[in-house]
């Protein structure tokens, strides 16, 4: 029974327009409700609008109409400061590009949401010390991140965005950049982790593999909901 | 986030900065530099020239004939009201004998006189002197010999320049000639060292001796007075004028004679030098505001470099007012860097300035100065940079390649 579950995340008649010369319009009166523990894959054609979607629901963003709920708080009522607390307490993010610190070596990468929530010094080492150990990074903490390699990156970046323990995490091409095994490797990490935790994880993805293992496919085309999938025989289980 | 966390990631910027951005802080360390070595020069001209004033002593107030501007305290036109200078009289100084205030009084009556030992001449200024207040109104020490004594008639002191430089030879117990009169050398002074009041280069003899030498018994040529402990220089100045005023029958206005202290030498000196300190102050200053110039483009550079990194700090819940933070303690930490950078430089320009002959002084003050100067230009050429950075929108700074 979907509807007896928690929304996490709503969308309202949701349009997005990039100003501009010519102004774009990415997304089309999009309506769409997310559930608590939900495991999703948003895929479609590039350009579709698929990020643009992940960063609206993620507050990096603010939608030209429509309304977006995060937890049941209403994202257009929220100032600057506001959308900043609902991404270090509620969100996390996984980019294609790893986005990691470059100033930073592996273990204050990790550690870095929690700086920025104000967690006092000793409580940020065993949280951090132990997802390290989890997604088999200990051995390099001490690494510029520059220094190690993109399967590595990816899940210096996994870590980072479930340190802070986060309601959602949103993941926008998390393998686009690696190679297969490096790829199966950080998505067995999200959704052993994410499972783990009760985490709503929402991918996007040109991967039908990764597709295959969410229970719930959304289809994007031209800035539109193609197509919306509850799948029954969801591969819940390690890819291999 | 707390305010030492943003500092620290501050200090982690900074480490991975790129040389180009490093290259913009020189013009903070020139500036700085600049600042502290020219201000180290008139803290050094002000220290050797209070050095040199010493030799007046503190306490030591001279009454000269003639109309002061000090005491008028203007560079004002002169008055109309044409001031006959009247001369000192040895009158008036025994009526100020009594005032309070002074402890020694001293009427002297110098002038130039040819001083002769064997065949040598020279002229030197001769000073008849009371041998009571004579050490003190001097502010002087015997080096060899003796002081003057109030029973002594024909007897010299000389001061330290008179025997290695003018005559070259010991004249202590030995015959001069003053004017053709004889005299008999008893004491050398200690070098005084000092430029202005100076005893290095005089004679002096007793008073009653000095006006039969120059026929004068009537006027004197300065009147110095040694204050009283129990009072300060400028009070017992203040009671000399006063009498004065009133034996002279003038008035402020028509005042025709100056008294001066040392502290007033001093103050009209000082306040000179500190025009000049002022004024490479500026000039400092305005190298300091280009260096200032140099770090907020250079900030511009590093806000730009890190745009990036900006995006991924505020996808991580960072918040505007923390991003400014974090660049504007950036900012602050390079013109502290740039400050201390410069201090260091300063050292060495001012060796090198004191080598072509001007005095220099860096004083704890100064570096301090410095330093704060050079963290507020960080931080004020910081702002706009980092509010900038700050309002960039999330997305737009993670697209940024
Ligand atoms: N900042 C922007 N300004 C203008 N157009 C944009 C901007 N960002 C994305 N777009 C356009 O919006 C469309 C959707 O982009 P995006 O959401 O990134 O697609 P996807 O992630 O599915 O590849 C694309 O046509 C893209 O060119
Ligand atoms: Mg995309």
């Amino acid at each position: 029974m979907r509807s007896a579950q928690k929304t996490v995340l709503k969308m309202e008649k949701v349009n997005k327009i990039y100003e501009g010369d010519p102004p774009f319009q990415a997304l089309f009166d999009i309506n769409l409700e997310i559930h608590e523990g939900e495991i999703i894959s948003i895929i479609g054609p590039s350009g579709s609008g698929k990020s643009t979607l992940l960063h609206l629901l993620g507050c990096l963003d603010k939608p030209t109409s429509g309304e977006i709920y995060v937890g049941g708080s209403q994202v257009s009522k929220m100032n600057d400061d506001q959308l900043a607390f609902t991404r270090r307490e509620t969100i996390g993010f996984v980019f294609q590009a790893f986005n990691l610190a470059p100033t930073l070596n592996v273990f204050k990468n990790v550690e870095l949401p929690l700086v920025i929530k104000g967690v006092p010094p000793a409580e940020r080492k065993p949280v951090v010390d132990r997802l390290l150990e989890v997604v088999g990074l200990t051995d390099k903490r001490a690494s510029m991140t520059t220094k190690i390699s993109g399967g590595q990156k990816q899940r210096v970046a996994v870590a980072r965005s479930l340190v802070n323990n986060p309601k959602i995490l949103l993941a926008d091409e998390p393998t686009g950049n690696l190679d297969s095994k490096s790829s199966d490797d950080v998505i067995n990490f999200i959704l052993k982790l994410c499972q783990e935790r009760g985490i709503t994880v929402i991918f996007v993805t040109h991967d039908p593999r990764i597709a295959a293992h969410t229970e719930r496919q959304i289809r994007i085309m031209d800035g539109k909901i193609e197509s919306d999938i509850y799948s029954r025989n969801t591969k819940r289980r390690d890819l291999r | 986030m707390k305010d030492l966390e943003i500092l620290e990631l501050a200090v982690n910027s900074i480490r991975y900065r790129s040389l180009r951005s490093w290259l913009a802080i020189l013009g903070v360390v020139i500036g700085v530099a600049s600042i502290i070595s020219l201000i180290s020069i008139s803290t050094g001209l002000q220290t050797q020239i209070s050095n040199q004033l010493g030799g007046l002593g503190a306490n030591v107030i001279t009454i000269t004939s003639g109309g002061g501007q000090a005491q008028r305290g203007g560079f004002g036109p002169p008055d109309a009201n044409t001031r006959v200078s009247k001369p000192l009289t040895f009158k008036d100084a025994d009526a100020l004998r009594h005032i309070s205030g002074v402890d020694k009084l001293d009427a002297r009556l110098s002038g130039r006189a040819t001083v002769t030992y064997h065949n040598k001449n020279s002229s030197l200024t001769v000073t008849g002197t009371e041998p009571n207040a004579f050490l003190q109104s001097a502010n002087v020490q015997i080096a060899e010999g003796r002081s003057l004594r109030a029973s002594d008639t024909n007897v010299a002191v000389v001061g330290y320049s008179v025997i290695n430089r003018t005559f070259k030879a010991d004249l202590l117990n030995k015959p001069i000639l003053i004017d053709g009169m004889p005299f008999r050398v008893v004491g050398v002074l200690n070098a005084s060292g000092a430029t202005f009041g100076g005893s290095d280069n005089a004679v002096f003899i007793p008073q009653k001796t000095a006006m039969n030498l120059f026929n004068q018994t009537v006027n004197a040529s300065s009147i110095v007075i040694v204050s009283a402990a129990t009072s300060t220089p400028n009070a017992t100045a203040t009671a000399l004028t006063n009498e004065l005023l009133t034996l002279h029958h003038v008035t402020n206005d028509t005042q025709d004679f100056t008294v001066t202290t040392a502290a007033s030498i001093q103050g009209t000196i000082s306040s000179a030098i500190s025009s000049l300190g002022l004024f490479l102050g500026i000039i400092a200053s305005i190298s300091l505001i280009v260096g200032g110039i140099g770090v907020a483009n250079a900030m511009f550079t590093s806000v730009l470099e890190q745009t990036k990194y900006i995006g991924i700090l505020k996808s991580l819940g960072a918040t505007n007012g923390e991003v400014l933070r974090l660049f504007i303690f950036e900012s602050g930490l390079v013109g502290l860097v740039g400050g201390l950078l410069g201090a260091l430089l300063s050292f060495g320009a001012s060796m090198l300035i004191s080598n072509f002959g001007l005095p220099t002084q860096i004083t704890p003050d100064l570096l301090f100065i410095g330093l704060g100067f050079s963290v507020i230009i960080g931080v004020v050429s910081g702002v706009l940079p980092a509010r900038n950075a700050a309002m960039v929108a999330p997305v737009e700074a993670l697209r940024y390649e």
